[in-house]
This record gives C-alpha cells, sequence and structure tokens, in this order.
C-alpha cells in the first residue's frame, strides 16, 4: 500500500505508454547513433548504416588525426584533479558547519548557500580579470582552480548534513584515545562519512566532465581543450568536410565515459538529487 | 561539540576565503563595472570611465538585447510548460504501482547526464537532419510529406527546435524533484481517502496538487534561474544564429566573444557585459519574489 498513491494496479495500463514512448526514443537515438559511428558517411546517407560491416576507422581518424586522445586525457585531468581539491577544501569546512558549535555559524552557512544562487555569467568577467591579473591562464591548471573554487560552495552544503548526522560518540572515543582534532578527523570521521564524499565526487564527475561555459572561457585553445570543446570544434570541422561517420564517432567517445559511470552508480545519483532538491 | 576556535579557522578558512574572492568579491566588482565604460578585460581600475546608467540605457535601446530579452522569456515559458508536463506526467506515473521504477527513473534522468554539446549534435546533425534524419524519415514513412520536408533548423524553425530539443534534456531533473515531492505525502491521506470512496480523479485534485504547492514553488524557481541563466544551448545548438540569442549568450559574445559575431561592430565595453549580467540577476530576484508571493508558504504541517 506504502506506494500506491491514487492509482490501483488493474488499470495500470496507460501508465506504460509514455514511460514505453520515452524507451523507445532513447534506444532508437542511441541505437543509431553507435552505428552510424562504425559506417561510412556514404552509408549513413544511403540509409544502410553498417552496410559493409562496422568499422572502427571512424574512431581511429579521431585519435590519430584530431588529437582526441590528449582533449581525453585533458578532460580526466580536469575531472580528477577539481573531484579531489572540491573534497580537501569542502570536507573540513562541512565537518565545522555540521558539528561544531561556534559564533557566527548562522552567517558562515547562509554565505555558502547563496553562492549556490549566484550565477556563474555574473562573476565570470571578474573571475577572468583575477586570473589574467595572476598570470593563471593558459594552463591546465587554470581550469582545475576553476572548477574547484566554483564547486566548493555546493560542496560545502552537501557534506554539511552528512557530517552532522554521524553520531558525537566518534570524536569522544577518539578524544579519550589522545587523537588530536585533525587526526580525529582525518582517521576516523572522514572514512565514516565516505557515501557522502562519493555521492559529492559523483556529482562532480558528471558536472566537469560535461562542463561548457567556464571551459569555454578559460580552456579555449589546442592545448588545454576539454573533451566537449574538442567535439564541437571536431564537428564544425566534420560538417564543412562531410565526415558525418566521424561527427557521431566523435559523440560516443566524450558520451560513453559519463554513461559507463551512470550505469554503475545512477541510484545512488538519483537518491543524492532529491536529497539535495528537497532540502534546497 | 567544542574545538579550540585555532582549529576552527584552520578547516573553515580555506573555503570562506573561496567564497569571499571567487563569489562576493566578483559580484561586487560587476555590479561596480556595470556602471563603467571599460576598454577591456584587463583594464587597470583607473583607466574605467564613470557612465552612471549609460550602459542601462543602452541596453533597453539596443534591438539586438531586446530580440534577446524576448527570446529568452519565450524559453521561460515555452520551455518551463514543456519540461512541467512531462515531468509531472512522469512524477505521478512512478509513484503509481508501475513495475521497475528504478529502471524508469534512471532511463528518464539520464539524459541530464550527457554533454549538452553531445545531445546538441545528436539532435542537429540525427533527429533534424534533412536528408536522413530521424523526424524526416519518420514522418516520409507514414506518408507526411509536409512534414518530412520541414526544415527544423532554419531561420524560421531553429528557436523552436532548440527549446524542444534542451527540454528532452531537462525533464529528468524536474521530474526527480516532483516526484520525491509526491512521495513525500503520508499514504494515510489516500488511504482514507480511498475509505471515504473518493475517485482516482478526486484524490489528485483535493490531495496531491495542494499537497505539493511547496514543492511546485521550488520547481518554478529552480526553473526560472535555469531559464534566465540560458546560455550553453544558445552556443552547443544555436551556433550564433541570433533566432537563438539570449542575455547570457549576448553577454558572452559582447564580453568573449572573439571577433566575427554581429556585434564586434558594437564598440568594445566590458561595464555593458557586466550590466547584463547584473539585469539577469535582479530580474531572477524579482520574480523569485513574485513567485513567492502568488504561492505563500504552506501553513499546512504533514
Amino acid at each position: 500500500m506504502r506506494n500506491s498513491k491514487f492509482m490501483q494496479r488493474k488499470n495500470l495500463w496507460p501508465a506504460y505508454i509514455p514511460l514505453v514512448a520515452w524507451l523507445i526514443f532513447s534506444v532508437v537515438l542511441f541505437g543509431w547513433v553507435i552505428l552510424a559511428s562504425l559506417s561510412t558517411t556514404r552509408e549513413i546517407f544511403t540509409n544502410s548504416l553498417i552496410g559493409s560491416g562496422p568499422k572502427f576507422a571512424n574512431y581511429i581518424e579521431l585519435f590519430k588525426s584530431q588529437a582526441m586522445g590528449r582533449y581525453f586525457m585533458n578532460s580526466v585531468i580536469y575531472t580528477f584533479a577539481s573531484c579531489i581539491g572540491i573534497v580537501v577544501v569542502a570536507a573540513p569546512a562541512a565537518y565545522i558547519l555540521g558539528r561544531v558549535q561556534f559564533r557566527g555559524r548562522v552567517l558562515v552557512n547562509a554565505m555558502f548557500v547563496s553562492a549556490l544562487a549566484i550565477p556563474s555569467l555574473l562573476i565570470s568577467i571578474p573571475l577572468f580579470s583575477l586570473f589574467v591579473e595572476m598570470k593563471l591562464t593558459g594552463s591546465i591548471a587554470t581550469l582545475i582552480l576553476i572548477y574547484i573554487f566554483t564547486n566548493v560552495p555546493f560542496g560545502v552544503f552537501f557534506l554539511t548534513s552528512f557530517f552532522s548526522s554521524i553520531p558525537k560518540e566518534f570524536e569522544e572515543s577518539a578524544a579519550m584515545d589522545g587523537c588530536g582534532p585533525i587526526k580525529a578527523f582525518i582517521q576516523i570521521i572522514l572514512p565514516v562519512a565516505q557515501p557522502g564524499l562519493i555521492t559529492l565526487s559523483i556529482f562532480n564527475f558528471l558536472g566537469v566532465w560535461n562542463e561548457y561555459f567556464y571551459a569555454l572561457i578559460f580552456a579555449n585553445d589546442s592545448s588545454t581543450r576539454t573533451l566537449a570543446l574538442a567535439l564541437q570544434s571536431i564537428v564544425y570541422g566534420y560538417s564543412n568536410t562531410g565526415n558525418y561517420g566521424g561527427i557521431f564517432a566523435a559523440c560516443m567517445i566524450v558520451f560513453l565515459p559519463s554513461f559507463i559511470v551512470y550505469l554503475f552508480v545512477s541510484k545512488r545519483i538519483i537518491s543524492g538529487m532529491t536529497i539535495g532538491a528537497v532540502k534546497g | 561539540m567544542r574545538l579550540s576556535k585555532s582549529i576552527i579557522a584552520l578547516f573553515l578558512l580555506p573555503a570562506v576565503l573561496i567564497y569571499l574572492a571567487i563569489f562576493l568579491y566578483p559580484t561586487l566588482r560587476t555590479l561596480a563595472m556595470s556602471f563603467y565604460d571599460i576598454p577591456s578585460l584587463s583594464s587597470k581600475i583607473n583607466e574605467w570611465e564613470f557612465k552612471g546608467i549609460q550602459n542601462y540605457s543602452d541596453l533597453i535601446h539596443n534591438s539586438y538585447f531586446i530580440e534577446s530579452v524576448r527570446n529568452v522569456l519565450g524559453i521561460w515559458a515555452i520551455g518551463g510548460v514543456l519540461i512541467f508536463v512531462f515531468a509531472f506526467l512522469f512524477a505521478i506515473i512512478l509513484t503509481s504501482d508501475v513495475r521497475g521504477k528504478n529502471f524508469w527513473r534512471s532511463l528518464i534522468f539520464l539524459p541530464n547526464t550527457v554533454s549538452a554539446v553531445v545531445l546538441s549534435v545528436v539532435w542537429l546533425q540525427y533527429i533534424f537532419n534533412s536528408d536522413y534524419g530521424l523526424l524526416t524519415t519518420v514522418f516520409n514513412r507514414l506518408g507526411l510529406t509536409a512534414l518530412a520536408n520541414i526544415q527544423w533548423t532554419d531561420n524560421e524553425h531553429i528557436y523552436f527546435s532548440m527549446i524542444i530539443a534542451f527540454s528532452f534534456g531537462s525533464i529528468g531533473y524536474f521530474m526527480l524533484i516532483l516526484n520525491a515531492g509526491i512521495n513525500r505525502i503520508p499514504s494515510d491521506y489516500y488511504e482514507a481517502a480511498t475509505l471515504d470512496g473518493a475517485s482516482v480523479w478526486v484524490k489528485f485534485f483535493k490531495i496531491t496538487l495542494p499537497l505539493l504547492r511547496d514543492v511546485f514553488r521550488t520547481t518554478l524557481v529552480l526553473w526560472t534561474i535555469t531559464a534566465f541563466n540560458f546560455f550553453v544551448w544558445s552556443a552547443t545548438f544555436g551556433l550564433d544564429d541570433p533566432h537563438t540569442v539570449t542575455p547570457g549568450f549576448y553577454m558572452y559574445q559582447k564580453v568573449f566573444g572573439k571577433g566575427t559575431s554581429v556585434y564586434s561592430e558594437e564598440v568594445f565595453n566590458v561595464g555593458a557585459g557586466a550590466s547584463v549580467g547584473i539585469l539577469i540577476t535582479v530580474a531572477i530576484l524579482i520574480v523569485t519574489a513574485l513567485i513567492n508571493r502568488l504561492f505563500p508558504k504552506d501553513r499546512l504541517e504533514y
């Protein structure tokens, strides 16, 4: 009874129509793009996908002559470095906000929540000038710092509730064992808070892997470009030369890593998503 | 728990410094910049020239900007209705007794995890393609040649095509929020109503809708923030087409855009870009306040 809100099971079949329609649409899209990525442009235009058997030529060409491998590595570095950086900065702050009483706590909390509502468009101009002044532009580190900086408020907001739900006994026993607060935090609290740290990092992984705006402003040259930006410029070039098979292969290279992660952790993402959304 | 002041400071300091340097300071600086004429992104403050509200009044008389405002309001209204109708439909279906809820939820959320560039390319180059595209193929099969011959990405259609493509990628997120909201309503209410002989529709209109008012308000605010900051799809789907330009994208082109755009003939002024950012933020604040007026906080506790 718990789950049935107002529909009975017996006349439920119309409810499946939109669901199945969505499924068919997704499968057609996904299936067609995969097959097209393994076909020649001629086969795409004559409606005979993989007519001469699947070929990986499009993928090989992308890695060989479009330096897709380098952009792939760029995105991997951006993603992992910023996921780690965000946790390193956000976790200690969230720990204090979630567990320690001190004067000004409400103010600090309100600060991070208010940062969630500040649009990236609004801060982008001074941020760019700031980075130019500090001579921080033009390297891989630029965008890593940007991603860490701009994601810290959400990280603090998300982790605060995780830390506050950990029982007090953990630190008390640590203190009795003569553990200092820093040691207790690293050795006892962080392992207990691991599920929260992992969920946050999954969010950050997807967010950073797919990020577009800051990448466009801070990393849009051939050595620092992200995979998504590289995809856009490759698609632009290929649609001029008419290499449509290559366009869809490039899409698959950007899509697959996030899709594989999603396959394994979709449940976690969805439950984390609703916690954040309903509380916010 | 109590900790010494120095430990508290040590743990909080990096995050607080980042907030001050990356959020608070740039917000205030953008506000200040919006009143100045600033010749380049790297201009020192002594090169700024105070203009009062000149930047703002220039914007109001700029037809490109007005057009972009019209575009974004259309996205907010049309996209909002599209996303909300589908998100709410799926949210309701997924609180009924259908089988495989986790699977369906993950499937509907999937497009939200895909890069906007990938989604845009697939919509542009496959679904909307006029040679081998999905829509053309399906309409031709059905014998609907008039529909099959529509050029979905030409000047006339690209704006609506973009809204449809963008909405497809956003339904899942709002579905999850609404779904969680419906799940929070205690089932006792429905059980009591069923005992009283209430029909499915009565339960929907008398229990579900009224109790979801808070969730609707949150959803509407989130959507307003998303829509007013609309930027990425103008760049990845619209590809500089003036029909898809929003204030956010206009600001990007004005400040960061290199060369070829239609705006390059205007005098370069970073301050004007800053005033667009301020206007977007103010618009969000005003609409949020209006929404809170229209849907006052529910006094009902459950």
